[in-house]
């Protein structure tokens, strides 16, 4: 049976004298420990702090108490608490609890409705069931929701319909151009190529360009876009 | 008498009466002709003037719908509602027949006024444009327009209705019923553009040449072509690929020849078919031609053997594909520029450039005068795009060039950074003009790929130079650097 000791600090394969610790694996075929002794144990370990001059040992008249020395006890006393902190403490406890309880209570309770109320709320369920039976439109609760909404959409077919006219206003529908059109309006205004009246400049422009994708592109500048826009 | 009165006396005289009533005649009906030109091209100032371009197109009947809605879309750059510009338009051509309509050039001067710069005030803007006009005539005489276009001011590459480009080593035209419109530069983004459009119909075919830093083959080329159209402009179906040969080198192809058609069915306006696309793309000696007819089903249809007849027309001036120089000269013509090793000389320009050693250099064609390209063995990349000052201005200045940068970078997703070095404009001291470095910063901040970026701009007069730099690593930083040191713009 291996002695169970303290683990050694250098972590090595042996234990003290030369002892082999062992492996991982080797811990579950470890065979139980005997019957332990136990008084014997806490005997020979108290005797041993009673050596290195720790608290004297418990006599049995005293019922087995070990009084800690005057000193320990002074390190672990709490503090002293604040005038009305037990107080302050109660009340907030028990308002914390009341307000969970109401919380609780609320999310459940609902109030008695009134004979008024009930008259009203039938009467006006009655008019939107005729009003339906009668193919009547939406109600206004639902447009007025809805509002929001229609007016954000609107806003984006507007700016969508803006962005597409301000790319090119020269022309009012791209997929109805002429195809040399259609090639031309695919590249910057600022090159003279994209002015060409037939294509063959565009499609040799985008040859070059996908031959060498770095290089600054291989137009030269038209004279109307340099003078008027692209001043703006 | 008056001279004129003494020939047409003498000429009667001599039994040529009935011509010179004919000649009468048609003096007359030309002269009736012009006023009513005149009065349409009045008609069509005004309703510009009054900023009604609704009322404008209406005045069309038009053959091309997609070319007027093009039109339309130029015009209404310059009418705003709060700005407004006067045009007047001249006759700039001598009227002529071209499939059924009465074909002309015409000179427009729009004048204004125009925001000055940051201060306010504004300044006087004076803008010249030609287009193509045709015209149908009504049975009261009346002229409807039918097509208007916008025409580069001068093009030394057109001959009669031949479009013809030694550079760039082709030429194509010369159809009756076809009129060619060669392209501006910056609109074609390429080296070389010019439309065909099949007059009174809805039948057009442009015509590009351009290098390719990356060489794609014809096919490669067409199908990406084919896939852009699809990326921009909604459902289409291409066909595969199929190989094909100029019907000028039909008997004989140089070698090195690699050229394919591919036939592209577009998408129109509510799901209906919006017609179709007959590509060809031709690549030789680093060049490619890209030939882009299109048009509605019926119209390709019945004008089938007519698109035949231009796209026949196409041929190759040089075949010998031992010539490795085609690209460059092409690129010389139309840029200004040559690269010897990682050196860039631009007599048209005056600009010069010394990329970091070690460095491959690519020109590039686009929409600016003229771009090139430096790439490291560590992938850090260096540009250098010259901008000239667009129509309507004489040069540029820090404020529009500062916009057109700011527009720049926005595309390019990156932004001027916070704590970058100072960047306001300074005089520099070995070109003159006036420079300015911006230190930026990708706006997705999460994009941790990004390379150093650099944006230094000088600016002289009627050019803005834009040298940008993308660096992985302080050493590829470093050779920039001293790179950028040797720029020279005279």
């Amino acid at each position: 049976m291996t002695d169970r000791r303290d683990p050694p600090d250098d972590d090595g394969p042996s234990g003290p004298a030369g002892t082999p610790f062992p492996a991982e694996h080797e811990w579950l075929d470890l065979p139980l420990p005997g019957d332990l002794d136990r008084f014997g144990f806490v005997e020979r370990t108290m005797d041993a702090l009673h050596a290195a001059g720790l608290p004297a040992r418990a006599n049995e008249d005293d019922g087995g108490d070990v009084p800690l020395p005057h000193e320990v006890l002074a390190a672990f006393r709490s503090p002293e608490p604040s005038p009305g902190f037990v107080a302050r403490t109660m009340d907030a406890l028990q308002q914390d609890q009341a307000r969970h309880l109401h919380d609780v209570l609320a999310r459940y309770a609902a109030p008695e409705p009134s004979p008024a109320f009930v008259a009203r709320t039938l009467a006006a369920l009655a008019v939107e069931r005729d009003r339906t039976a009668a193919a009547a439109p939406r109600s206004s609760a639902g447009l007025r929701r809805a509002w929001p909404l229609l007016a954000v959409a609107a806003g984006a077919a507007v700016w969508l319909g803006l962005s597409l006219l301000r790319r090119d206003p020269d022309v009012p529908s791209l997929r109805n151009a002429p195809f040399e059109a259609r090639l031309a309006h695919g590249g910057p205004r600022a090159f003279a190529h994209t002015y060409a009246t037939t294509p063959l400049g565009a499609v040799l422009t985008t040859i070059a360009h996908r031959a060498d994708p770095r290089a600054l592109p291989d137009g030269d500048v038209d004279g109307a876009w340099l003078l008027l826009e692209g001043s703006r | 008498m008056n001279g004129s009165a003494c020939v047409v006396a003498t000429l009667s005289c001599l039994g040529f009466g009935a011509a010179v009533a004919d000649a009468r005649a048609q003096a007359g009906a030309a002269a009736d002709g012009t006023a009513a030109i005149r009065r349409l091209l009045s008609e069509l100032d005004a309703l510009f003037d009054r900023g009604d371009l609704d009322a404008y197109a209406a005045r069309f009947a038009p053959d091309h719908a997609g070319a007027l809605e093009m039109r339309r879309r130029q015009l209404a750059r310059w009418v705003r509602p709060d700005h407004r510009m006067q045009r007047t338009s001249t006759i700039g051509g001598e009227p002529r027949e071209v499939g059924g309509r009465t074909v002309l050039r015409v000179h427009h001067e729009l004048r204004g006024t125009v925001p000055a710069g940051p201060d306010g005030g504004t300044r006087e803007l004076v803008l010249r444009e030609d287009t193509m006009l045709a015209l149908r005539r009504r049975g009261d005489g009346r002229f409807v327009p039918t097509f208007e276009v916008e025409v580069a001011a001068q093009s030394p590459c057109l001959q009669g209705e031949v479009f013809r480009c030694p550079p760039c080593n082709y030429e194509i035209g010369g159809i009756d019923g076809w009129l060619c419109v060669p392209e501006q530069r910056e609109r074609g983004q390429s080296l070389d553009a010019a439309d065909f459009w099949l007059i009174g119909t809805d039948v057009v075919c442009s015509v590009a040449v351009r290098v390719d830093c990356r060489a794609p083959t014809a096919a490669q080329m067409a199908t990406e072509l084919a896939t852009t159209f699809h990326e921009l402009g909604g459902d289409t179906a291409a066909s595969a690929p199929v190989a094909w040969t100029p019907k000028a080198l039909a008997g004989d192809p140089p070698a090195g020849l690699d050229g394919v058609r591919l036939d592209v069915r577009l998408a129109g306006a509510g799901g209906a078919s919006g017609g179709r696309a007959i590509l060809h793309v031709v690549v030789f000696a680093g060049l490619q031609h890209i030939l882009l007819a299109r048009g509605s089903d019926a119209a390709l249809q019945a004008h089938a053997a007519q698109l035949q007849q231009l796209i026949d027309s196409y041929r190759l001036i040089l075949v010998d594909p031992t010539n490795a120089r085609l690209a460059a000269q092409a690129l010389q013509h139309h840029t200004g520029g040559s690269l010897d090793g990682v050196r860039y000389r631009n007599d048209a320009f005056g600009v010069s450039f010394d990329g970091p050693a070690g460095w491959r250099a690519e020109q590039r064609c686009g929409g600016a005068a003229f771009h090139v390209r430096w790439t490291s063995p560590n992938g850090s990349r260096v540009y250098l795009r010259g901008h000239r000052a667009p129509a309507g201005m004489t040069a540029w200045c820090p404020t529009t060039a500062d916009r057109w940068v700011h527009q720049l970078c926005e595309s390019a997703k990156i932004e001027a950074a916070a704590d970058g070095a100072d960047a306001s404009w300074t005089e520099h001291a070995t070109c003159g003009g006036r420079s300015r470095t911006i230190v930026c910063v990708p706006r997705d901040r999460s994009d941790t790929d990004a390379p150093q970026r650099v944006i230094r701009l000088l600016l002289r007069g009627d050019l803005l130079l834009v040298v940008d730099s993308a660096t992985h690593g302080e050493a590829d930083d470093r050779a920039v650097q001293a790179a950028v040191q040797t720029l020279r713009a005279k």
